[in-house]
């Protein structure tokens, strides 16, 4: 009778049928232990040399380790045996420059620690066991039997008969041996046995030569894999996929967050904080929309490094307008045209929250709503802001005193260091704010950015101001900078946040601060939908490598933690995939009722 | 080991200012490289700056390295480079003659010329900057490359640089594919190559461990580390310097402004001089047509020839259009130049309905039902059907519109109400004429709405007056609600905007500001029974008046939402149009004071027929304290205090006053004198000024109930100045009480109210004429303020124990200020009393804080204080309005 309280999560699900049947006839199940019963959260085993390299601070470890492994494997041959251990490996280091039994110590740990329970195969070993079958652990490693105990009991599983190569000197990919141990030590003839594991070899055809009965499980190896030469951090942060597959639709807006905006959300922050540190900041102003998923995570640490922070509800269109007087107002024109091309003139004023005159009198003017720009010199529409400038004039005051009070609520005083936290590019939006606030308070504001351009812009504005980037032309080629800066796009959607840009702000009666959403478009919830999933995706990714991090006790570098989002957007087709084609006009400056923008037609106009 | 890389030469910084930090970026290489090479000749081709150039140059004046050093250019630019002029020459030449002269030159020849002067295999370090393009500088390199002895290392800037140096980064590309290099990656990027056919150890070293990445890695990080500390310096020192130029700046600004405003206060003589015959002229005109003082003639200039830049460029015919906007030419007959005043700038713009009207309307709370009653007695065809039109052009559809005719004799009304056919619009006939009132209430009984809108029969409603005020409802849950107003001259044009105070409870007693539109929930108005007839003409106000004492939740739309009809004879016309009016103004608000149980009365405001203000007689008898800060002043305290012993009328009052440290005998026996007076004494507190540390240990000492802080130079003008004032602050939601304080020599207004505008608190109609009206009467009737200056400020005892006296932090300026900002915040009105007037001899005897450079930066840090104090009020005065002027301390509109 097949089993029905138990499925397979994964997309090998279809072969559950085979695999009941299978589980229902045998005596005994033999459990493969790597990738079977147990994940490991990176990509490679030998990643974790790289984790180790990490920790110990030894340059070329992994080649080292790898080596040793190797010697240790001709000293086998030599010796006649059939199987390496732990201490022979560690026993042909040469050149070590640190103590072996402690570095010996530390990977057992380290591998201890990235080892995850697979739900698939961990609820079917229980239920072996309560099916009163015999179930074994089977595995060809150099890992003692203290290492799988460890394993077990860590996660509080039952403990089972063990057949490792190391303790036998007996294999599964040489000649099966193992298995003949397995039978014999449980008194069961071969056919009796079900064994279930990854390897095509080891497990499936040198059992099937024993008369065992397979089943081949290819559960956790699905995931995509970066191209090569990755880092500790991207092996890590890609292998904990794994892990979360279940969780995960594939190729949803989620699972991008998680692959791409996780790693690059808490990679910033971790260089934030660091920063904010160095820069003794008293509060760190995550600014919207970019900075929405920046400050959910910072929600989420418990970091005492971490100054006072907020999302901050402002953008670069509300700290200019908190700038503009009656006195430098013509000099913000241009501010106001900019990017005019394709708006109707009332989509000007309704992009900065400022109520048009009524469609009668624009019309009246050759302004109406049917009327779109094209390219400068918008002679009539400067004089007709200059003209209607006083009611713009009351919108900018409106802002400047929200933003005033707001950072009075916030606690921010003459005399604060702020950090201003934006994505990039060139420091426009901190220069708005630091202008906006001169004559408010005597404040010293930092910018934070995910990334510079390498525009002569950003270099003007870094001599003026207190800029700092995650990836700026210090640790970055200018080539590369250069490509980031033209699929800027696909950074800013990943961290993005599930609302609106903000163009304003109010204050309520009782001097709440309350944001001024810009005009809704009918795309609005499908950009919404989508940055909301990869937000959640983002979150995901973040507590469980925090988790997994504090685990591993693992330093990490912000540089090679991002690099998957870098390596994504720099891709000539990332823009292609599927759960991108929905979003349409998210640029809240530029867009239009007159024209339907997607990501390839933003990255066309970058 | 990479012992040969550890020289000194790297943590050698440039002695120079530094313009290019990409190439200080790559300082610690060079000096590093000249010092491992010992190159005899060093050639750079496109010297520019000289940044590089001395970077070879100091390093070889540091080592005493036997070189010669050559910078070659024609420093004439070109069309890729810029035109950078002659100073880079001059600069780069004396540089080079005055500190390197000894092994160093400046060619200025192209690269050809220059050819001819080094001889084959002699150049040992060789450096090509610029921005040509490839081919001239693949020609450039060939033509050089004899010359290079046979351990030249040759060094390409900027091969990551932007655009403009696409032709080195092409060069570059060219040669490093032919020639054995290393490269650098950070900032603008520098290649080096070994052309020559040997190399020295360090280059092998070099070039050896090039080829292993992690050494590799220690290289570039090695060289990035130390030119990031350099490019940082580099950008810190320019900083310093921008900061320095900055504050030289501002000390030249400092000196203008100071310049500028004693021409303003010359040229402001002048005005006030103008002011007073043009009031004269027009004394006996209405407030109505005093307007606005004008901005200065300046700022006009100033914008309209930025103005004309931006007109210059228009299509035919454009102008016109835009010129309506500013002219309000109404012979244009464009829409809004048709609708404007052309007196004062003013237009009336009807809004589109915003983007989010829809969701408004969607949103789940409940929306409110208006009843707008409007009462009709032969109401002329014409204005009937646009005051229907106003109600059913309403965005926001939640309404009926209650018309009640007041036994109309008019055939052409009668016939209009009967034809109009809505479900919209209830329809009550009065069997016989009843008056305003009572033909009101009818329609208030009939309404089944949630607030009743009173609107006149021939005003109109704005197409946004009823969602505005749904708004308002939906986030401030009123009783009541008022907004601006504007009016409909004879001609159509909407003129005298009304941009009102919020609620004011002083002002309304003074005058009927709230008008149109008004709107109250119905509920209330039921249980107050509606309108009353007896006050016919000022029903409505007497209503609000009543309703006020009943509720405080009323909130005010600072937004024009209704067109009040401006017709002869009328209200809208002129208050003094109908004197049953104006008899009524009177009768409601002494009603008022009987049903508060006040005592007071109700006088006619001298000159301007019609307009009353209310003298609260001052409750009991209770003692004045009237606290005198002094120091060496005597014959401003003298008269001061002489003023209030002759003029004063109320005698139960004491002089406190509080000697700040004088020293000179006469004040000393000025003082001594004052101290036998039976109601004077007189204490000492030698300290450093301190107005609130000195007028809250004059507190302390008062005995009086009522304390009132003077200036040592004021003077009393009128003689009821205490009780007048005293009767205010024994209101019990008064806090501050002010006076009107004149400047002796022209009678003209030193204050008459604070307010608290963009640019910061500042005293309203400065330097006006003393009787001049104001924007609605505000110079001569009492209103509510924000703030009135300390110089005379009267404040119940009590009140102001509780609310922590004077903030001491606040030394000099702006305690008065925040006194009163407290006072607001903590439920307290201020107000200013017109009719009491004193003489302030201020800037005789202090002189501006804005001539002196350092009380002027000190104001301004008090200023910015003062808001991190209040920060509620920065830029925010609730008794101004933000549709006018920013900065208008006269009120003045926008234009």
């Amino acid at each position: 009778m097949v089993m029905t309280d138990y499925t397979l999560s994964t997309e090998f699900s279809s072969a559950q049928d085979e695999l009941m049947r299978k589980f229902e006839d045998a005596e005994a199940v033999s459990f493969d232990f790597f990738d079977t019963l147990f994940g490991r959260l990176l990509i490679e085993p030998e990643d974790l040399f790289d984790v180790l390299d990490r920790h110990l601070g030894i340059i070329g470890f992994r080649q080292m380790r790898i080596a040793a492994q190797q010697e240790a494997f001709r000293r086998m041959l030599s010796a006649g045996k059939k199987e390496i251990t732990f201490e022979d490996i560690y026993g042909c280091f040469t050149g070590l420059p640190a103590d072996p039994a402690k570095v010996m110590r530390k990977e057992y740990d380290l591998e201890l620690a990235l080892l995850y329970p697979n739900r698939d195969m961990t609820v079917l070993f229980e239920k072996a066991i309560n099916a009163g079958k015999s179930v074994v652990l089977t595995s060809d490693m150099y890992l003692p039997v203290s290492f799988f105990l460890d394993a077990l009991q860590k996660y509080g599983l039952p403990v089972v008969p063990m057949f490792i190569s190391s303790d036998r000197n007996a294999t599964k990919r040489d000649h099966g041996e193992l298995f003949d141990i397995v039978a014999g030590e449980l008194g069961i003839n071969h056919g009796g046995i079900l064994h279930i594991g990854d390897n095509v070899k080891s497990d499936i055809q040198q059992a099937q030569l024993k008369g065992i009965t397979t089943f081949h499980y290819k559960g956790v190896n699905h995931m995509p894999k970066p191209s090569s030469g990755f880092s500790p951090e991207t092996s890590l942060s890609r292998g904990m996929l794994r892990k979360f597959t279940e969780q995960l639709e594939k190729d949803s807006a989620s699972e991008l967050g998680f692959l791409y905006g996780g790693p690059a959300a808490v990679a910033f922050l971790d260089w934030i904080i660091d920063k904010a540190c160095q820069d003794n900041i008293e509060h760190i102003l995550f600014v919207a929309r970019d900075g929405y998923n920046l400050s959910r995570l910072a929600r989420l640490r418990d970091d005492s490094q971490l100054p006072g922070f907020c999302y901050f509800l402002g953008s670069r269109t509300v700290f200019t307008l908190a700038s503009i007087t009656e006195d430098n107002f013509l000099d913000y024109i241009p501010f106001f045209l900019s990017g005019a091309e394709g708006l109707s003139p009332f989509e000007l004023l309704e992009r900065i929250g400022v109520q048009c005159p009524d469609e009668s009198v624009m019309s009246g003017l050759g302004l109406g709503p049917k009327k779109v720009l094209g390219e400068k010199p918008y002679t009539l529409v400067k004089q007709f802001l200059y003209a209607y400038r006083w009611e713009i004039l009351r919108v900018c005051q409106k802002n400047r005193r929200a933003l005033f009070l707001y950072l009075k609520q916030l606690g921010i005083t003459s005399g604060s260091r702020i950090a201003l936290v934006d994505i990039g590019w060139n420091g426009s939006t901190q220069i708005a704010f630091e202008k906006a606030v001169e004559d408010m308070m005597n404040i010293e504001v930092f910018g934070y950015y995910f990334c510079f351009s390498s525009s002569r812009e950003c270099q003007k504005n870094r001599t003026r101001h207190n800029m700092s980037a995650l990836y700026s032309e210090e640790n970055t080629s200018p080539e590369l900078l250069d490509r980031i800066y033209r699929s800027r796009v696909g950074i800013e959607l990943i961290f993005s946040a599930p609302h609106p840009t903000i163009i304003g702000l109010n204050l309520s009666s009782t001097t709440q601060i309350e944001p001024v959403y810009e005009a809704s478009l009918r795309n609005d919830s499908s950009t919404n939908a989508f940055a909301h999933d990869v937000s959640e995706g983002i979150a995901y990714f973040a507590s469980s490598f925090d988790e997994i991090r504090n685990d591993i006790g693992m330093p990490t570098s912000p540089v090679d933690l991002a690099m998957p989002l870098i390596d994504f957007i720099t891709q000539d087709d990332w823009h292609t995939r599927k759960v991108l084609h929905s979003l349409v006009n998210f640029d809240g400056w530029s867009r239009t009722r007159n024209r339907m923008r997607n990501v390839a037609d933003y990255l066309e106009e970058s | 080991m990479m012992e040969y890389l550890l020289s000194d030469s790297i943590f050698l910084s440039p002695d120079r200012d530094v313009r290019q930090h990409d190439r200080v970026a790559h300082f610690p290489f060079m000096s590093w490289l000249v010092n491992a090479t010992r190159p005899g000749i060093v050639v750079e081709l496109g010297t520019l700056t000289g940044d590089s150039f001395f970077a070879f140059c100091q390093t070889i004046e540091q080592y005493r390295l036997p070189a010669r050093c050559f910078a070659i250019n024609t420093w004439d630019g070109g069309e890729h480079s810029g035109y950078y002029g002659e100073h880079l020459y001059r600069s780069v030449l004396e540089r080079t003659e005055h500190r390197y002269g000894a092994f160093s030159s400046v060619m200025r020849r192209t690269y050809d010329q220059a050819l001819d002067s080094f001889s084959d295999g002699s150049i040992d370090l060789f450096s090509i900057g610029g921005v040509q393009d490839y081919e001239f500088l693949k020609h450039t390199f060939d033509s050089w490359l004899p010359k290079l002895s046979d351990t030249c290392i040759v060094l390409l800037h900027n091969i990551y640089g932007k655009e403009r140096f696409s032709g080195l980064r092409e060069l570059w590309g060219a040669l490093s594919s032919q020639y054995r290099h290393i490269r650098f990656e950070h900032f603008s990027g520098l290649g080096v190559l070994f052309t020559g056919k040997r190399m020295n150890e360090q280059m092998v070293a070099l070039a050896n461990d090039w080829k292993i990445s992690e050494k590799q890695g220690v290289i570039q990080r090695l060289f990035a580390m130390a030119g990031q500390r350099l490019a940082e310096n580099a950008r810190k020192e320019r900083h310093e310097e921008r900061l320095s130029e900055l504050r030289r700046r501002i000390h030249e600004l400092s000196l203008t402004v100071e310049q500028r405003n004693s021409k303003i206060i010359q040229q402001q003589s002048v005005i006030d001089e103008l002011s007073e015959k043009k009031h004269r002229m027009e004394s006996s005109s209405s407030w109505r047509l005093t307007k606005p003082v004008r901005k200065f003639s300046k700022s006009l200039r100033k914008r309209s020839r930025k103005l004309r830049s931006f007109v210059s460029g228009a299509q035919k015919g454009d102008e016109k259009k835009v010129a309506a906007f500013f002219a309000f030419d109404p012979s244009h007959g464009h829409t809004l130049a048709s609708k404007s005043d052309h007196k004062t700038g003013y237009t009336y713009i009807p809004p589109q309905k915003p983007h989010d009207f829809s969701s408004f309307m969607e949103s789940p709370d409940a929306k409110p039902v208006f009843s707008v009653v409007v009462p009709i007695f032969n109401t002329p065809l014409r204005v009937f059907e646009k005051m229907v039109d106003s109600v059913r052009s309403q965005w926001y559809p939640h309404w009926e519109l209650v018309l009640v005719d007041d036994a109309s004799t008019s055939e052409e009304t009668l016939h209009y109400m009967r034809g109009l056919q809505d479900e919209r619009i209830l329809k009550k006939v009065l069997p016989e004429n009843q008056g305003i009132a009572a033909t009101t209430n009818a329609g208030i009984a009939a309404a089944t709405g949630d607030y009743v809108l009173f609107l006149d029969h021939d005003d109109e409603l704005t197409v946004d007056c009823l969602y505005e005020l749904a708004r308002c409802i939906e986030q401030e849950d009123p009783d009541y609600i008022y907004s601006d107003e504007d009016k409909i001259s004879e001609h159509g044009d909407f003129i005298e905007p009304h941009f009102k105070p919020d609620w004011s409870p002083d002002t309304m007693m003074s005058t009927m500001y709230v008008c149109h539109v008004s709107c109250v929930r119905r509920n209330l108005l039921v249980q107050l029974g509606g309108l009353r007839s007896q006050y016919d003409g000022c029903q409505d106000w007497d209503i609000i008046l009543r309703l006020t004492e009943q509720t405080n939740r009323i909130s005010h739309v600072p937004k024009v939402l209704y067109h009040w009809r401006q017709i002869a004879g009328s209200v809208a016309s002129a208050i003094d149009a109908k004197p049953a009016v104006r008899e009524a103004s009177k009768r409601v608000r002494e009603d008022a004071l009987k049903r508060r149980g006040v005592s007071g009365s109700v006088e006619e405001v001298e000159n301007h027929r019609g307009y009353f203000r209310v003298n609260y007689h001052v409750q009991g008898d209770p003692m004045f304290s009237i606290i005198i800060p002094t120091k060496d002043n005597v014959p401003k305290l003298r008269r001061c205090v002489e003023s209030i012993s002759s003029k004063s009328r109320f005698k139960n009052y004491e002089l406190v006053i509080i000697d700040n440290g004088s020293r000179e005998a006469s004040t000393l026996s000025y003082l001594d004198e004052l101290r036998e007076k039976k109601n004077v004494s007189v204490f000492e507190h030698n300290a450093p000024f301190n107005f609130s540390e000195l007028n809250n240990i004059g507190t302390d000492r008062a005995k009086g109930d009522i304390l009132l802080f003077l200036n040592d130079d004021t003077e009393v003008i009128t003689d009821d100045w205490l009780e007048r004032m005293g009767g205010y602050a024994q209101l019990p939601h008064i806090g501050a009480v002010g006076a009107k304080l004149l400047y002796p020599e022209k009678n003209n207004i030193q204050h008459a109210g604070v307010l608290n505008l963009q640019g910061g608190p500042i005293h309203a109609f400065l330097h006006n004429a003393k009787d001049n009206p104001g924007y609605f009467m505000r110079n001569l009737l009492e209103y509510n303020w924000l703030a009135v200056t300390g110089a005379c400020l009267m404040i119940e005892r009590k009140k102001f124990i509780t609310v922590g006296g004077f903030d001491e932090s606040f030394p000099v300026a702006y305690n008065d200020v925040e006194l009163c900002l407290r006072l607001y915040s903590k439920g307290y009105y201020n107000v200013v009393c017109q009719r009491v007037e004193l003489f302030h001899y201020e800037s005789a005897s202090r002189g501006l804080d804005i001539h002196d450079e350092v009380k002027s930066r000190r104001l301004g840090l008090d200023k910015r204080r003062l808001y991190e104090v209040h920060p509620a009020f920065f830029q925010y005065d609730p008794f101004y309005n933000l549709n006018l002027h920013p900065n208008g301390t006269n009120f003045d509109l926008p234009s």
